[in-house]
């Protein structure tokens, strides 16, 4: 029993003896100040060997023990000694291993019964790593704090819905002091996030706070400060363990002012992109060979559409540049793209629309740097209409020029003000008889062409009136000539400066021919008035005797004694009747023919049957005597015809010779009307047929001129047909004669009129 | 009778009584006329007036005689007819274009005796 004792002691013992070498803790018993036992343990910590420690004393310990813990060991160690009950007995202090390092041990002292008699069990546990791990954590901690406490981002941890860490940059931001911070009840924080932006925050706040994973950790939003000024705030923010709970880590940075310029930006942005796509110019952006902007002026401008730009491939744009222009556009291009400082920035060039049509451009490049690179701003203007204008202007010039030289009208250019004569061309030359030398750089007062008073009064013209045409004067050669000239003063332009440009049409020569027309005018006034007053004269005084002799005829006729009348005397007093009518008419005719070439007739709408009565009714009283028988053969009830008051001399004039050359005993006249149109004219075709005499077909036109005065034998009295014919044309209408049988003029005549119709 | 013709004058007066009509007086110009006219107590049933004259024409002095006295009845003679419308716009009777004859002379002034003008 005892051996079994003894055996379960000893297997106990080695049992001890195992663990109290093999335990990570090093075990240390002091008794009576003397070191009665430590384990391997104890060796690994300190690094010293156990033989080296078995001769240590209990103050030998004390060297390896750190010098600043060093006293304060020491001091736990005498008032252990004392049996102080203020001892501590676990501590915790640094040793210096045998080969030199520092290590950290914590040291449980425990008071114990070892043989009867007090001993200090002494209980070493190599803490290094951990402190080492405690001091690293706690200088990460430091670290983090006082990057938290001075960060410029505002950072803050919210948990349950209050802020469990806030830094100075969070209480700057939101203008509440970090006292009211701390003070507000959970989410109280919400009242400083704009209304518009708060439910999306908080939702977005409690999520972290609860560790929800469908949350966006990038957002801005606007809060309203305490002093209530709106200020934009952009957050980072994630779920995280504080404290053992998920929390919202919440990095905050006012971006208000951010916020500001990029408004600023995008206005200004927005007014360049305006300005641009209004611009009555082509601006565009060239990059890597693309057109990475161009605006409205240049599609108008290259015909193109924005697809077709867009799709171009690099440097494909060339092929709008005009051949012969393309290799200097091209290489400036690329120069200004690539930054190059040896450019041209202003130039002009030519371009090809997709059309085929040709434009000039004038363009104004520079490089400039588009999203980060080097490009080429370009800004151009079609100058197309301007070039043409220059051309047409050029060409003008050239024009103006050889039209100034060779002109057969002699030309002056004169300074407005002063009045030098700074160019003339050889017609001038050669009318005014100086030389080119003499002329130019003298006012016209000093050549003596012109008085300076003149010109004032011809300058205050052509300024109200822009110019003064065919002005006629006179003026006075270098010989002294005078001469007359339409004088023609136009302002002119050249090289933008105003000048006066003078071109004289001498009417030398004309004037005098006016002279001379004028005289002869004068003369043949005189000489007409004349006639006409001896032909007035004339008429008067002859009509006056015919007068007398007709009344007087006709008193003898009455007076004397019907048996004193043979025939003898009754022919000759029918002889004279016949005379006075024969005069009467040749008066009238010579009157009438007289009035028609010296006067424009006027000529109106004349109904032909009133004219007609009128005239048959004078005829029946002509001759009382004879016979007469009128047939009409007109259908219309009216016919209207253009003429005026002389159409019954006209008919008077027909009438009467059917009559008087009518051997028969009834003079038969057939008057006759039919419509006709020719060349696109209606007119009245009226014809008077008689029985009379006729004319013979040789007669027939001569009668109807005055070349047949001498002809008195048969058909034709005085002026009477001349007459006829000569009003007929007035009136715009066409006389002449037919027979009255075809081919027999003995059986009587045709006078046929052809008279423009009336209107209505 | 207005005429510049003496001549004329003494035929018409001649051809006038021959037809049964009295001659009141005889004017060789336009002024002479309106004063003769003026002066007759008893104007003249018919007025001859020519229109060719010295000092006034016929028109003038048609327009002056009618202005004394607007129921006159003057006949019209000249040998210009065209001279015929203006003379009827004035006011005269009839146109007795020269040289007219006995028988138209008498026709016209018993036209114009009979007329209501």
């Amino acid at each position: 029993m005892i051996n079994e004792i003894n055996d379960d002691l000893n297997k106990l013992l080695e049992i001890l003896k195992i663990i109290t070498e093999q335990s990570l803790v090093g075990i240390i018993i002091i008794q009576d100040g003397k070191l009665i036992y430590f384990n391997k343990r104890v060796s690994e910590t300190s690094g010293y060997s156990i033989e080296e420690i078995k001769g240590w004393n209990p103050n030998d310990f004390l060297k390896v023990i750190h010098p600043e813990d060093r006293e304060s060991v020491a001091e736990q160690a005498r008032k252990r000694q004392l049996a102080d009950p203020e001892v501590i007995d676990k501590n915790k202090f640094r040793i210096i291993r045998k080969n030199g390092e520092i290590a950290w041990i914590r040291v449980s002292t425990k008071r114990i019964n070892y043989e009867g008699r007090t001993a200090n069990l002494v209980m070493i546990n190599d803490i290094t790593d951990k402190i080492k791990s405690e001091q690293k954590l706690k200088g990460s901690e430091e670290k983090f704090r006082n990057i938290a406490d001075h960060s410029l981002v505002a950072i803050s941890v919210l948990q349950d819905g209050v802020y469990k860490y806030f830094n100075d940059k969070l209480v700057e931001i939101n203008g509440y002091s970090a006292e009211e911070i701390r003070n507000w009840a959970p989410n109280e924080f919400a009242k400083i996030i704009h209304p518009e932006d708060r439910e999306f925050v908080m939702e977005q706040a409690r999520k972290k706070q609860t560790g929800d994973s469908d949350v966006i950790n990038q957002y801005q939003f606007r809060i309203k400060r305490k002093d209530g000024e709106i200020r934009w705030i952009e957050i980072f923010s994630k779920t995280i363990n504080y404290e053992g709970q998920p929390a919202d880590l919440i990095m905050t940075n006012d971006i208000t002012d951010k916020k500001k310029i990029e408004q600023k930006l995008k206005e200004s942005e927005e007014k360049f992109r305006n300005i641009a796509e209004q611009s009555l110019m082509g601006i565009s952006v060239t990059q890597d060979g693309v057109f990475k902007y161009f605006n409205d002026r240049v599609i108008e401008s290259l015909g193109y559409s924005v697809e077709e730009i867009e799709s171009w491939g690099p440097n494909e744009f060339a092929k709008f540049i005009y051949p012969e222009d393309r290799e200097f556009v091209m290489e400036q291009a690329q120069k200004k793209q690539a930054g190059d400082p040896d450019v041209v920035n202003q130039y002009q060039y030519r371009i090809i629309t997709k059309d085929g049509v040709i434009k000039w451009l004038e363009i104004f490049a520079k490089t400039i740097n588009y999203d980060g690179h080097t490009a080429d701003l370009a800004m151009t203007v079609d100058i197309t209409d301007k070039i043409e204008a220059e051309q047409k202007l050029k060409e003008s010039e050239e024009k103006f020029s050889k039209a100034f030289n060779s002109n057969a009208l002699a030309m002056s250019i004169s300074t407005m003000d002063e009045g030098i004569i700074i160019e003339v061309n050889d017609a001038f030359l050669k009318l005014f008889g100086f030389s080119r030398k003499e002329i130019t750089g003298k006012t016209a007062s000093e050549a003596r062409l012109k008085g300076r008073e003149e010109r004032k009064e011809m300058l205050r013209t052509i300024e109200e009136q822009g110019s003064i045409i065919n002005h006629e004067t006179d003026y006075k050669t270098k010989s002294g000539e005078v001469r007359y000239g339409l004088f023609s003063f136009v302002k002119i332009l050249l090289n933008d400066k105003p000048f006066l440009l003078t071109i004289i049409n001498d009417i030398t020569p004309l004037k005098i021919a006016e002279q001379k027309l004028k005289q002869s005018k004068e003369k043949y006034l005189r000489a007409y008035n004349q006639v006409e007053f001896y032909k007035d004269l004339f008429i008067h005084d002859i009509t006056n005797n015919l007068q007398s002799l007709y009344s007087s005829i006709q008193l003898i006729d009455i007076n004397l004694d019907e048996n004193c009348k043979n025939n003898t005397i009754k022919d000759f007093i029918n002889i004279i009747y016949r005379q006075i009518n024969r005069g009467t008419e040749l008066v009238a005719n010579v009157r009438k023919l007289s009035q028609l070439e010296a006067e424009e007739v006027f000529i109106d709408e004349i109904d032909v049957f009133e004219v007609l009565n009128r005239s048959i009714e004078f005829l029946k009283n002509l001759f009382q005597d004879k016979k007469i028988q009128i047939k009409w053969d007109i259908s219309s009830e009216k016919v209207l015809i253009l003429g005026n008051n002389l159409l019954q001399d006209v008919f008077e004039n027909i009438l009467i010779n059917s009559v008087r050359y009518n051997n028969n005993d009834i003079a038969e006249i057939i008057i006759k009307a039919s419509q006709v149109e020719q060349n696109g004219i209606s007119y009245w075709k009226l014809e008077f047929i008689d029985n009379g005499i006729g004319i013979e077909n040789e007669r027939k036109e001569s009668v109807l001129s005055r070349a047949d005065l001498d002809s008195k034998t048969t058909y034709g009295m005085g002026l009477g047909l001349s007459l006829v014919k000569k009003i007929i044309e007035n009136y715009g209408g066409k006389v002449w004669i037919e027979d009255k049988v075809e081919g027999d003029y003995s059986k009587g005549t045709n006078v046929i009129l052809l008279m423009q119709k009336g209107d209505h | 009778m207005v005429d510049d013709d003496t001549d004329i004058l003494l035929l018409y007066q001649k051809m006038l009584e021959h037809i049964g009509f009295e001659v009141v007086g005889t004017a060789n110009n336009g002024e002479e006329a309106v004063q003769l006219f003026k002066s007759f107590q008893r104007k003249p049933d018919i007025i001859l007036m020519d229109h060719r004259m010295p000092k006034k024409n016929g028109i003038e002095t048609t327009k002056e005689i009618l202005t004394i006295n607007n129921h006159s009845k003057i006949i019209f003679t000249s040998a210009d007819s065209s001279i015929e419308k203006e003379a009827l716009s004035v006011g005269a009777l009839s146109f007795l274009k020269k040289p007219f004859s006995l028988e138209s002379l008498k026709e016209n002034i018993l036209k114009a005796m009979i007329s209501t003008q």
